[in-house]
């Protein structure tokens, strides 16, 4: 059952904050007739194997969108909701200790509690794993304590069916130097700390005038002291992503991951504009820009590392100041102010570059970025639901990601922010009925529902979206016995490039799985037991698990029923 | 020589005030004759051009320690500057000493930074830095730190577990104005373990606070009717407004501990309508205690339909402000009390236009020739200025701005509040206030008071350039700031803001430093006149705070055109005991 937490858990607050005095609730309160089921069990530690007094539990039916229903477990950790009626409830619990989870957890899914004839809810057993912290200490090379450092936290964690490593978490340090993140679900992690040394100061080297020769040696000396920067550092001290250690966080773990900063000369980018053409009398300006300054780590995901305005140093020069040496991805957007230079949208470049030392950089030969603008076709002569539709550029590896609304025309455009070269997809949003499956485009090469962006390219593209509309119910079975948790993918031909298709949920209490908003064609459903950290998103590992699965030709707005095999995790 | 930029500066910005002033509204001699007396009475000698090469210049070694002024301690890697011409720098070293080779001869601020230390310049007080003149290799410099303070401490339940995610507030207590104020000075939660934490604070008064905090719900049915319970804001140790909470003194380094244990009570949700806002524009919420503390709580609010709940709100006393534009010089705003003792719907809040006074300047010329140049349709704008400083915490003060800066010229105070305040009005250059009044308010003597229905009338000010002249000398002991300021109090009206005139050190014959001053402009009157060195850490508005600081007041009576002189004798704040 697809759990939707945090949707869940703000829908909970929020009904219970509105309405203290909420009507009587329908779908919460059964009818008369069907009373008599329960829901209950047991919550226990996963570490301790104790169980967890005074657990805040609560269900939630999945089939109506109604209110929660909480209440506490006792000093044995029991919780028993009554006169619940026929269907299946989500059950999440929390404690102190214990960030919020559902039964059987996994990502996005965990597995929900049939309740009905012949059916045991009550002899249930919710694990929770204890919340695991993270805490250190940044120093300098001097062994002082780093005070406002940017400590940010990547998880390692399954992204469509591969392991990823994302921001999990962002802090800063306190004034001794201390970072302290609570509340960490196990996993593993990495710690990547970004700071400026509290002494720096660029250097300006027209600062002062009329020295003489021995002094301005001195002061040069003392100001490059000042002219510094912290490269961003990953635990347990090293500036490449691809040396960090990760930190295995065992449930209810802390670990400590202190990280020294060692302050190296910093670099200055000058980048130089073309003068625009003006008019006669008119003052001399320049284009203004957004930049925007990354840093590629961990299999390319762009991390930010400065933004904003440069410093104007002289007409057409803008300076980038305190950089710390290492490999960047420049990016400058123009903002809307350029209109009167007669800048189009789309003169925005970007560059990447390895910092070694101080560089100039030439906007003009700089690679264009690229424009986009298109339609929205839908296959089929069944119009989309009204509501907002939106465009989402998503750029894979780095994690860029653009968005355009669609208006009632079917149009959009993202002009004003130019798009960095690259290959991305085209994902729909705000139509779950709709997927897009073929674009075809003018200025860009395209392939199934991805598009690729070359520089200074202007893209006019079309997304020719189809309907999802069939769906899979199913039951995963092991002896002809419900398997419940298992791990349910649908499977489409071309795991990698039909990616849109894939459908993932895990099977409930009942053995009993839902795979909404399906795409007709060929697929294979799979069942796995216990293969959390299986990589099925690749072709290589899916494909034993494929062969022993459940082959379905789904049909136009069909609905199938289907039984499939449980697998083990570790088929070949 | 080169002269030390605290020098230059400073009386940059003395010469530049009164130049401006003068510009605008004095016949060119007179203009030369101030000029001339401004640089005899600050005895200034001419600065040499700040980049006069050092050509072969001699050459000293300036050394010495930084420590901590508490404990005494050396203090590594503090960043030492020696602000000069050029401005040189390096860091102490393990024993905390550094030292500087190659130093020209000249006069340099010595100064030291290293977080979590504040230095002399960043404290309440704001001495200035210490000038040193070096014209020899020059050792043991001393640079003390004020370590940084700390309050911290433990939020728990009655049953002492504790409480996590609990908004915690710090206020700071501080003179401003003469009066005191109480500023946010920061927010912070607890952790997991209850724990909260505010550091790198100055040494001085606070007042921690903490909640209210709604809990998830548990251990009830969500269709049951019983009101939800809470947790109200507290002020540190358990008081529920600002004037019966404790204050946490903080001396330099301490670290303060403050735990609270909250009870849990009943919450209640607020639902009502706003009207009065533009379409497009937004509208911001404040809530505030009734001590005017803004509080944390969930506010939605629909700009569609006006619909605005406050969620989990304990029983009491607060105050809603609302706030939206309505172009972008207007401002619109509304406040409204809140009594909650249950679940309240039907509030409404209007808003409307902030209050806007005109002000209208007369000025009245002694002297008919320069009659063209004092007139209110002259070529500048008048020379005044009003503040109107908010006696409410919590409450902003507002001050005077001109609305049209073109001739003719018109002021206005923007976007007051309804409320209470003191009015400081203060004029430039040879001009003096003599009256200020709105309606039947003197506003020199006299609080402000303006309601949210009352029709608004102008401020009415009559300014006066036959003032009279008061020249002096400050006698400042050995080791006192040589640089500090006048305060000029009304007899007439006590318990008002003060004008306020700097003095300067000047450099006497022999190279003993003097300090002179001349404060033109004064209105006739009796005056009660103190020289001080820290201006801003007396509580003036307070006539019992006041008292102590007048042991070496001088009083004098000026009439109008009238030149004075007096000696002064300089109060150091620090030294008073109160």
């Amino acid at each position: 059952m697809r759990r939707h937490l945090l949707f869940l858990l703000l829908l909970t607050a929020t009904l219970q904050a509105q309405q203290p005095a909420f009507p009587s609730a329908p779908a919460a309160q059964p009818s008369p007739a069907a009373r008599g089921y329960r829901i209950a069990g047991t919550v226990i530690g996963l570490v301790s194997s104790q169980p967890v007094a005074d657990a805040s539990v609560s269900i939630t039916a999945t089939a109506n969108p109604a209110p929660s229903i909480t209440m506490q477990t006792g000093p044995d950790g029991r919780f028993v909701f009554l006169n619940v009626s026929r269907g299946k409830y989500l059950l999440i619990a929390k404690a102190k200790g214990y960030s919020p989870q559902g039964l059987d957890e996994h990502g996005d899914y965990a597995t929900a509690v049939a309740v009905g004839p012949e059916l045991d809810a009550e002899h249930i057993v919710l694990r929770l794993r204890p919340d695991a912290a993270i805490e250190g200490r940044v120093t300098d090379e001097h062994n002082e304590p780093v005070a406002n450092a940017s400590v940010q936290l990547f998880r390692k964690g399954m992204y469509r069916g591969a392991a990823k490593i994302v921001v999990a978490n962002q802090m800063q340090t306190d004034e001794d130097g201390y970072y302290h993140i609570e509340h960490c679900s196990p996993g593993t992690y990495y710690v990547a700390v970004s700071a400026r040394p509290w002494y720096a100061q660029n250097y300006d080297p027209a600062a002062w005038k009329g020295l003489d020769a021995e002094t301005a040696v001195r002061v040069a000396q003392e100001a490059k002291a000042r002219d510094v920067a912290y490269p961003l550092t990953f635990y347990p001290g090293v500036e490449d992503s691809s040396g960090a250690t990760p930190i295995n966080l065992h449930p209810g773990g802390q670990f400590t991951a202190d990280v020294v900063m060692r302050a190296v000369p910093a670099a200055r980018l000058r980048i130089h504009f073309p003068e625009p053409e003006r008019k006669e009398g008119e003052a001399r300006s320049y284009p203004m820009f957004f930049q925007r300054i990354s840093q590629r780590i961990f299999d390319g995901y762009l991390d930010q590392a400065i933004q904003g305005q440069g410093t104007s140093a002289q007409p057409g020069v803008l300076e980038i100041l305190g950089v710390a040496p290492g490999d960047y991805v420049i990016q400058m957007e123009p903002n809307r102010f350029n209109e009167k230079f007669g800048i189009k949208p789309g003169a925005g470049w970007y560059e990447e570059i390895n910092v070694v030392g101080d560089m100039d950089l030439q906007a003009a030969e700089a690679p264009r970025m690229g424009t986009i603008s298109g339609a929205v076709t839908y296959e089929g002569s069944s119009a989309p639901a009204p509501g907002r539709t939106f465009i989402e550029l998503a750029n894979r590896e780095s994690g860029e990601r653009w968005s355009s609304e669609v208006d009632d025309k079917g149009l959009f455009g993202i002009k004003d922010n130019a798009i960095r070269p690259g290959t991305y997809e085209a994902l729909l949003s705000g139509q779950t009925g709709y997927v897009i499956r073929k674009l075809s485009a003018r200025g860009a090469k395209v392939s199934g529902g991805t598009i690729v962006i070359t520089p200074g390219a202007s893209v006019q593209v079309v997304c020719t979206a189809i309907r999802a509309t069939a769906q899979i119910d199913g039951t995963v079975v092991r002896d002809d016995n419900p398997v419940s948790g298992a791990m349910v993918v649908l499977v489409p031909q071309d795991v990698v490039e039909d990616w849109v298709l894939v459908r993932r949920d895990q099977s409930d209490s009942d053995g009993t799985f839902t795979l909404p908003n399906v795409v007709p064609g060929q697929y294979t459903v799979v069942a796995i037991v216990d293969g959390w950290d299986l990589e099925w998103g690749k072709p290589s590992v899916i494909a034993p698990y494929r062969k022993r699965g459940t082959p379905v030709q789904v049909p136009s707005d069909g609905k199938l029923n289907i039984k499939v095999q449980a697998l083990s995790a570790g088929v070949r | 020589m080169p002269i030390p930029r605290f020098f230059r500066s400073c009386n940059r910005a003395f010469a530049w005030v009164h130049l401006r002033l003068v510009l605008d509204s004095i016949p060119h001699i007179f203009l030369l004759l101030f000029l001339a007396s401004s640089l005899a009475t600050s005895g200034q000698a001419q600065p040499g051009p700040p980049s006069e090469p050092q050509v072969n210049a001699e050459k000293f070694t300036v050394s010495g320690s930084v420590e901590n002024a508490v404990t005494g301690e050396p203090i590594r890697r503090a960043l030492v500057m020696a602000n000069g011409y050029p401005q040189r720098s390096c860091f102490s070293d393990d024993s905390g000493q550094f030292e500087f080779e190659g130093v020209a001869r000249g006069q340099y601020q010595i100064t030291a930074q290293k977080p979590n230390f504040r230095s002399e310049q960043e404290l309440p007080g704001h001495v200035p830095p210490q000038l040193v003149e070096i014209t020899a290799n020059t050792s043991g410099i001393l640079v003390k730190l004020t370590p940084q303070s700390t309050i911290r401490g433990r939020v728990t339940d009655a049953a002492g577990n504790p409480l996590e995610h609990v908004p915690m507030r710090l206020t700071a207590l501080s003179l401003r104005d003469g009066r005191k104020r109480y500023d946010q000075g920061g927010f912070a939660q607890s952790g997991e373990d209850g724990r909260f934490r505010f550091g790198n604070l100055a040494p001085g008064t606070y007042y921690v606070s903490a909640g209210p905090l709604t809990p998830q719900p548990a251990n009830y049915l969500i269709s049951s009717n019983q009101p939800r319970t809470g947790y109200p804001y507290v002020y540190f140790p358990a008081a529920s407004d600002l004037a019966s909470a404790a204050p946490i003194r903080v001396a330099p380094g301490q670290n303060a501990e403050a735990d609270f244990t909250l009870n849990q009570a009943p919450v209640y949700n607020v639902s009502g309508t706003v009207a009065g806002y533009g379409p497009e524009a937004g509208v911001g919420f404040t809530l505030l205690s009734a001590s005017g503390d803004s509080l944390q709580v969930p506010m939605p609010f629909h700009p569609e339909s006006g619909k605005l709940q406050l969620l989990g709100l304990p029983a009491g006393q607060y105050i809603l402000k609302a706030h939206s534009q309505a172009t972008r010089e207007v401002a619109l705003d509304a406040e409204i009390q809140i009594s909650v003792t249950s679940n309240l719907e039907g509030v409404h809040i209007i808003l409307g236009p902030a209050i806007t006074i005109p002000v209208a300047v007369r000025m009245e010329s002694s002297n008919p020739q320069s009659a063209p140049a004092g007139l209110p349709d002259a070529s500048s704008a008048p020379p005044v200025q009003i503040r109107l400083l908010a006696t409410k915490q919590g409450a902003n003060d507002a001050y005077s701005a001109l609305e049209r800066t073109t001739p003719p010229y018109s002021i206005v105070v923007r976007n007051l509040e309804p409320g209470r305040y003191i009015a400081e009005v203060t004029s430039q250059g040879t001009w003096y206030v003599q009256s200020a009044t709105y309606q039947q308010t003197n506003l020199l003597a006299e609080d402000l008071t303006l309601s949210s229905t009352g029709e608004v009338h102008p401020i009415e000010i009559v300014l006066r350039d036959d003032g009279a002249t008061l020249t002096g000398t400050v006698n400042t002991p050995k080791g006192a700031p040589a640089s500090g300021t006048l305060l000029f109090f009304s007899d007439q009206n006590p318990a008002r803001p003060p004008k306020r005139a700097p003095y300067y050190p000047s450099r006497g014959i022999g190279g003993t430093l003097e300090t002179g001053f001349e404060v033109n402009g004064l209105a006739p009157g009796e005056y009660t006149i103190i020289a001080v060195d820290q201006p801003d850490s007396i509580e003036y508005i307070n006539p019992e705070a006041l008292r102590p600081y007048l042991a070496h007041a001088s009083h004098v009576t000026l009439a109008a055109k009238q030149k004075a002189k007096v000696s002064l004798e300089l109060t150091r704040t620090s030294e008073v005991s109160q």
